[in-house]
């Protein structure tokens, strides 16, 4: 019996314990605010650790890129000055982990807004952690279910997954008819994951809706390694053109083991694996002439006509090594667009600044950072002007080229 | 007698705090984080039914914390039904689906069993990911959001989560100190022991350890239904990975296997562990928080391997 009493009590010694080290780390924010606020924090949340890391650090630079901006611009002149702080927080790549650090995070932490992620499935479980601390957030993810919930502190500045497979399919009839390639065939392989099945559902629908015969559709699991069976399938299918939607070491899997098998369909990919920095450097000069669709592009017309915006992507890349990506840029713009809510509120209370981006519509400043130029929400919180653009990758770098209202380069057709 | 007097006076103190704990802390993170240690305590009593008491180590268990917690949802999702009857039914279909695995994997022994408890749960992973257009696939489903409404589990403040889990711990955590030292778990012990000694002295081990296996999943499902709801978003591989399965053994390997405290002290310790590497380690990039988390994991491993409940033994 004695024995047991011991445990108990340890077990009760642990929890108390427990207790007082998470509330030492956690609360004590709760004194009243003062009058004069001299910083406004910002959560930053995206998976800094785990699978997911690539994209969180390329979200994390512009995050930070964008806060030294607004600082040196002198801050948020309605709150006197007062400077922007990034609270930086690892979602990890476990959704569980996710919603445990957004809950540690809001409670702890007086922000003014978040941002991220830029991962769907990490998104997904932060909304309604976000929604009940009643703390506005901007996430560059693309699931289309992440505004589809009525949340009402949920705002998603990024093109919808189910918008690629529209962009990739108007750009192959722009192919059929400026080439007369007579394209009718076509497959799609896509990776097991939120992003993959998402885009590929959308290149699914429009494909068949406008005509074309799906003849191969096709998941892998995200780091296979042996594309054999796949490609076989794919040329058995007698595709024409072949839509992947891949990581980048998946990507040059499918498309090194494709050039061994002499299959040569016309690609164009799904973003992400063919869109990155990494991709360059895994393809070498060899990536010059693959086309994919992005949610974002850093020379889309409404950056490159604007010097402000060109600055960004320029501080960018000399800070980074590497042009601004498809993660970067929109999160760029997320922060941005919460520092100008919270002048446009001119307080930092959570709740004003949500009401500040729920009304929010301007074709100036950063909003112009986003294709088409526009950025206001609709009643779902979503930045519902925004559409997806098709890239290139011409002299080693990936270059708008479709639709015509955003390239600044023209489409270079090699066979 | 005075020792009883104490025990009770002990246990009532311990119940008092943990009942009014919402109510003295009203930090949601905190209560957030005492949400998860009791969830996990609870899913590892159950896993230990099988895994420690019968020695039968299984790597397969987030197949019926997915079956659980993905019934429920899909009856929200698709019939809105309220999830304290889809989550009844999810538990029946996971033991259903612990009764498919268990009855060929418990031909096996040792590494053997543990490896086919892995397929199971790989499998599940899989057809939660092949039927896409019914389950949402690697997408995964949020929870459509309802504001405060009990019928669906769904309440604006953590404390009503707190409670269930709670509850839910509190009852299986009795219910396997009964079994304890019910006559199924000295079979248990008797198969841990020896499986051919335990036979030949007439233990139907095949079916001694099928029941235990069964109670687990209940129990390992009726968590994941109270998850599913809490987090308001599933998706196979967050319920349904192999990451999910090691991290319920892991919780119960560091507290102490085959001991009634070692689960709960177990999840004290990796939740208490998981949130502070995050929260002291986390913004710096490269990771580091995982690998302190899991140093220290081969630390307590390797300086105690009975686990930390051992340190309470007295013998």
């Amino acid at each position: 019996m004695r024995g047991k009493q011991w445990k108990l009590f340890s077990v009760i010694l642990v929890l108390v314990f427990a207790a007082s080290m998470f509330a030492g780390c956690g609360g004590g924010d709760k004194k009243a605010e003062p009058q004069k606020v001299t910083e406004v924090k910002i959560a930053f949340m995206n998976p800094l650790s785990g699978s997911n890391v690539d994209a969180g650090q390329q979200d994390l630079n512009a995050a930070e890129l964008a806060v030294e901006d607004i600082n040196n611009a002198g801050g948020i002149k309605a709150l006197g000055g007062a400077k922007i702080k990034l609270v930086v927080v690892d979602t990890t790549s476990d959704p569980k982990q996710a919603a445990s650090v957004a809950e540690r995070t809001f409670s702890s932490e007086k922000v003014a807004g978040m941002v991220g992620t830029g991962i769907s499935g990490l998104t997904l479980p932060i909304l309604p952690v976000a929604e009940k601390a009643k703390v506005p957030l901007i996430t560059n993810s693309i699931n289309d279910q992440i505004t589809a919930q009525g949340y009402k502190y949920t705002f998603q500045v990024t093109p919808k997954g189910s918008q690629f497979g529209g962009t990739q399919v108007e750009f192959l009839k722009f192919l059929n008819e400026k080439f007369k390639l007579g394209i009718t065939k076509v497959a799609v392989v896509y990776e097991n994951s939120g992003y993959g099945v998402s885009t590929a559902a959308g290149v699914k629908d429009i494909a068949a809706k406008a005509g074309l015969d799906m003849v191969l559709y096709e998941a892998y699991p995200h780091g296979f390694t042996d594309a054999s069976p796949l490609v076989t399938k794919i040329k058995a299918s007698g595709a024409q053109a072949l839509f992947p939607v891949a990581y980048t070491t998946d990507a040059k899997l499918i498309i090194n083991t494709m050039k061994s098998m002499n299959v040569n369909p016309v690609i164009i990919g799904g973003g992400a694996g063919f869109l990155w920095p990494a991709f360059a450097k895994e393809m070498g000069d060899a990536v010059n002439g693959f086309v994919s669709v992005a949610s974002w592009n850093w020379d889309s017309k409404s950056i490159t006509a604007n010097k402000d915006l060109v600055a960004v992507t320029e501080r960018y890349e000399k800070k980074f090594g590497t042009f601004m990506t498809e993660h970067a840029g929109p999160t760029y713009v997320a922060v941005r667009l919460i520092a100008e809510a919270i002048e446009k509120a001119g307080s930092a209370d959570p709740t004003k600044v949500r009401d500040a981006l729920a009304s929010f519509n301007s074709n100036t400043g950063m909003a112009a950072m986003m294709q088409p130029g526009t950025t206001k929400f609709d009643e779902k919180g979503w930045n519902s002007p925004v559409h997806p653009v098709m890239i290139q990758w011409q002299d080693g770098k990936p270059r708008t080229v479709f639709p015509a209202e955003d390239s600044t380069r023209a489409f270079e057709f090699k066979k | 007698m005075k020792k009883d007097v104490k025990k009770y006076l002990l246990t009532a103190v311990a119940a008092v705090l943990l009942l009014a704990f919402p109510l003295l802390v009203d930090n949601l993170y905190i209560q957030h984080s005492f949400f998860m240690i009791f969830l996990f305590a609870t899913i590892g009593l159950g896993w230990n039914l099988i895994g420690g008491y019968g020695a039968q180590l299984s790597l397969g268990h987030a197949a019926f914390f997915a079956v659980g917690a993905y019934t429920a949802v899909l009856f929200v999702i698709y019939q809105s039904l309220t999830p304290l009857i889809g989550g009844l039914v999810g538990v029946v279909i996971a033991v259903a689906v612990a009764g498919l695995i268990g009855y060929p994997c418990f031909r096996l022994r040792g590494p053997y069993f543990t490896l086919a408890t892995i397929a199971a749960g790989e499998i599940v992973r899989t057809l939660l990911l092949h039927f896409q257009d019914f389950t949402g696939g690697a997408n995964g489903i949020p929870l459509p959001y309802k504001g405060d409404n009990f019928l669906f589990l769904q309440f604006s403040s953590k404390a009503p989560y707190y409670y269930l889990a709670l509850a839910m711990f509190v009852v299986v955590f009795f219910l396997v100190r009964y079994l304890e030292h019910a006559k199924m778990g000295r079979y248990l012990a008797a198969i841990r022991e020896d499986q051919d000694a335990a036979e030949s002295l007439g233990v139907q081990t095949h079916k001694v350890k099928m029941f235990a296996l069964l109670i687990s999943a209940a129990i390992t499902a009726a968590c994941g239904v109270l998850y599913a709801f809490s987090v308001s978003f599933i998706d196979p591989d967050s319920v349904a990975g192999l990451n999910l399965s090691i991290e319920i053994a892991v919780v119960v390997i560091v507290g102490g296997i085959g001991t009634l405290w070692g689960p709960v002290i177990g999840s004290v310790v990796v939740i208490f562990l998981t949130e502070m590497t995050n929260l002291y380690l986390g913004d710096i990039r490269s990771g580091a928080s995982l690998v302190l988390y899991g140093l220290l994991l081969i630390l307590v491993i390797s300086i105690r391997p009975q686990g930390l409940s051992s340190f309470f033994r007295r013998n």
